[in-house]
């Protein structure tokens, strides 16, 4: 939480470590800062532990050389920077007071505020509200839904809203359009801890569609410092899966061939210990994607009925329990 | 909202060709139209296949109008037909194709319901998989089919997903009544829904002297949590880089509103920017017959030739081929031709080589964009 106290405890840590550069330098010493690397929980083969990025064993040790560097300062590198600068700090980006801008939408039954402002999402617009850049600043005032739906692309999260999806349905919709940044996985976490309702997600059944999925459930690797407050363990999949061609009437030709990408991310995301302890039956889909050769996208069920994901494929899916 | 229409009698291709957006009744009829001439040519005592006939789409066929006073814009002439036979071997399939999507298009239009380019491609291909294998090929058959009922994809009933967005000093009411403040809102803005009809609705009032239209979402937001536009009457507005359809349709409303405000363009400084400008300003070929009705006066801010020196030297980037290509088609264009000033500034980076954004000002401070943009604007430095 960015309030006084956190930016007093970040400065102090600011100041220790120049404190201790300085020392180094007073000693004649050259001055090393040294900061913890994570790495994915896929070569550990005894992968009991609850995080999904352990530490390693050896820190990276950054020496300063006597020669400026030639590099030019770019995107990429600042990025990094301020990821090492959190990770050594201990703290989130926002204690730091770096923010980047939100990508994420949201609509449905929920009211909130935002800086003093209040936001009713469900006030009916074709385009969604956005999801707020900070999260700490928003308080939740209202909300009456029964579960949170979120989707991964943004024209499904339009598609659902050109049919009044939240009109009809107690739920909030939320879209991170694609990988979903900072605001939005921390926005929902922030319902999750309000609301306690249960998190269907949706999205295409292939590989990418997946990792999107794992990185609301785990988190991701360059954050992995704040992952506990960015994650949302409790997310279940609900579709689309390989399967919905048999029990849902979804025609057989619908089902694209996996591309060479796809295959080689399949690959390497079977290799993701975590991913088939906590997640068995989401790792045994990615399994059947591979050897089937196969992936199926969300529009495909637009075949059953033009409206069929509004009207029916989900509201029957949530009632049959039909998720993994 | 009055077409910019220029015909004359001495050039047989002056009449401009445009997509409407048409009530879906009307389309309807216009397909039924379609559908009772081929039957008819079928059913005549000499029976025939009809033979569709659309807009040529190409370059040469796209024609540039300078306007005084109803602004100049790209059309493509109506003139330049394609025909599509089925009897012809090459245009067999590419005929057969527009059937197909004229039926689906028909039902999609008869139950009153929207789909996006993607859907469509799954229900086209589930029916017809001869005959469509991939996006493009569905994406180019909904193009012919623009070509064909002259009418805008909105009106067939095609969603797309918004990319714009608006902030500042602008009350914007719908038709429902509902009041949006955009000096009230987080830092992303309002964002400029898909739907044009609803664009078409919505009513607007302001206070603001300037509209300024960002090229960069981040240089957006910035501005938007800076709250520029109350140290500094302004609308601003972003549609993520080259504008879609929508973002130019609420331009367009806006301007039309408020017919004194100057809109102002901040852009990188590469050839691309540029082209972002001229196809707010003259629309583009590749939206084909939807480019002519939304054009606006939008003039060049920045960044500009005049303003490198004010940046770093490291913050100047190297020209890629792509510059080069783009920068020299843009020189070539019938759209700079009488524009000196463009000219220049594209030649110069092209003797420099150079590009540069916008965020390189932020090397004097992050107050320093702000005081940019204001100085230029009450120097009246824009082109």
């Amino acid at each position: 939480m960015a309030d006084l106290s956190t930016a007093q405890k970040i400065l102090k840590r600011i100041q220790d470590l120049v404190r201790e550069l300085l020392q180094d330098i007073a000693r004649g010493s050259l001055p090393v800062i040294s900061i913890d690397r994570f790495i994915p929980c896929d070569s550990l083969t005894d992968g009991d532990g609850l995080s999904v990025y352990e530490r390693c064993e050896s820190q990276e040790r950054i020496a300063l050389k006597g020669r400026t560097s030639t590099q030019r300062i770019d995107q990429v590198i600042v990025d990094q920077a301020i990821n090492d600068i959190c990770t050594k700090l201990k703290c989130a980006r926002s204690s730091i007071h770096v923010f980047s801008a939100s990508k994420g939408l949201v609509m449905g039954c929920l009211q909130y505020i935002d800086q003093g402002r209040l936001v009713d999402c469900s006030r009916h617009r074709l385009s969604g509200f956005p999801i707020p850049t900070l999260t700490d600043g928003v308080t939740l005032a209202m909300s009456e839904a029964e579960y949170i739906l979120l989707v991964e692309k943004e024209t499904v999260f339009q598609r659902l809203a050109n049919d009044g999806y939240c009109m009809k349905n107690r739920c909030i919709v939320i879209t991170g359009r694609g990988y979903p940044d900072v605001p939005t996985r921390s926005f929902l976490r922030l319902l999750v801890n309000a609301l306690h309702l249960p998190v269907y997600g949706l999205v295409d059944a292939d590989p990418y569609g997946l990792d999107i999925l794992c990185t609301y459930r785990f988190g991701s690797l360059a954050m992995a410092y704040d992952a506990e407050a960015l994650a949302t363990p409790s997310i279940r999949w609900l579709g689309v899966f390989l399967s919905d061609v048999r029990f849902h009437g979804i025609p057989v030709r619908c089902l694209l061939p996996l591309r060479e990408n796809d295959k080689r991310k399949a690959e390497a995301m079977l290799k993701r210990q975590y991913l088939k302890i906590h997640a068995p039956l989401w790792w045994g889909q990615l399994q059947e994607l591979l050897s089937t050769g196969t992936k199926l996208e969300i529009e495909a069920v637009s075949t059953i009925s033009f409206s069929a994901l509004a009207n029916e494929y989900i509201v029957s899916k949530i009632n049959n329990l039909q998720f993994l | 909202m009055a077409l910019p229409h220029q015909s004359t009698p001495f050039h047989c291709q002056a009449q401009s060709c445009t997509a409407d957006v048409i009530p879906p009744e009307e389309v309807r009829a216009r397909i039924e139209v379609l559908a009772k001439h081929f039957l008819e040519s079928l059913n005549s005592p000499n029976p025939s296949i009809s033979i569709l006939s659309l807009v040529c789409r190409t370059t040469e066929s796209t024609q540039f109008q300078e306007g005084f006073s109803t602004g100049s814009f790209t059309y493509l002439s109506r003139a330049a037909q394609q025909k599509k036979s089925f009897t012809q071997l090459n245009g067999m399939r590419s005929f057969v194709k527009v059937w197909k999507l004229m039926q689906i298009v028909y039902e999609l239009l008869q139950l009153g319901k929207k789909a996006t380019q993607r859907e469509l491609y799954y229900r086209l291909l589930a029916d017809s998989p001869d005959y469509f294998r991939s996006q493009q090929q569905v994406n180019d058959t909904i193009q012919d089919l623009v070509a064909l009922l002259k009418c805008s994809r909105y009106s067939l009933g095609i969603i797309a997903s918004s990319k714009g967005a608006v902030v500042g000093r602008l009350l914007i009411e719908d038709e429902s009544g509902e009041v949006v403040d955009c000096t009230r809102l987080g830092p992303s803005g309002h964002i400029i829904t898909a739907d044009l009809g609803f664009l078409e609705g919505l009513r607007f009032r302001s206070d603001a002297r300037y509209i300024l239209v960002v090229e960069k979402d981040a240089i957006f937001q910035r501005l938007s949590e800076d709250r520029y536009f109350q140290s500094f009457p302004a609308i601003i507005l972003t549609a993520k880089g080259y504008p879609d359809l929508a973002s130019r349709v609420m331009l367009y409303r806006i301007c039309k509103a408020f017919p004194g405000m100057p809109i102002l363009a901040l852009v990188d400084w590469n050839p691309a920017g540029l082209a972002i400008i001229c196809t707010y300003k003259f629309g583009s070929t590749r939206m084909g017959l939807e480019a002519p009705r939304y054009v606006c006066d939008v003039k060049w801010l920045g960044l500009r030739g005049e303003d490198i020196e004010l940046l770093p030297k490291e913050a100047l980037i190297e020209f890629s081929h792509k510059d080069h290509q783009l920068a020299r088609s843009l020189l070539a264009s019938k759209m700079l031709e009488n524009r000196e000033a463009y000219k220049l500034e594209v030649g110069k980076m092209m003797e420099m080589s150079k590009r540069a954004e916008i965020e390189a000002l932020y090397a004097h401070g992050y107050d320093f964009l702000g005081h940019y943009i204001t100085q230029k604007i009450l120097r009246l430095q824009y082109i």
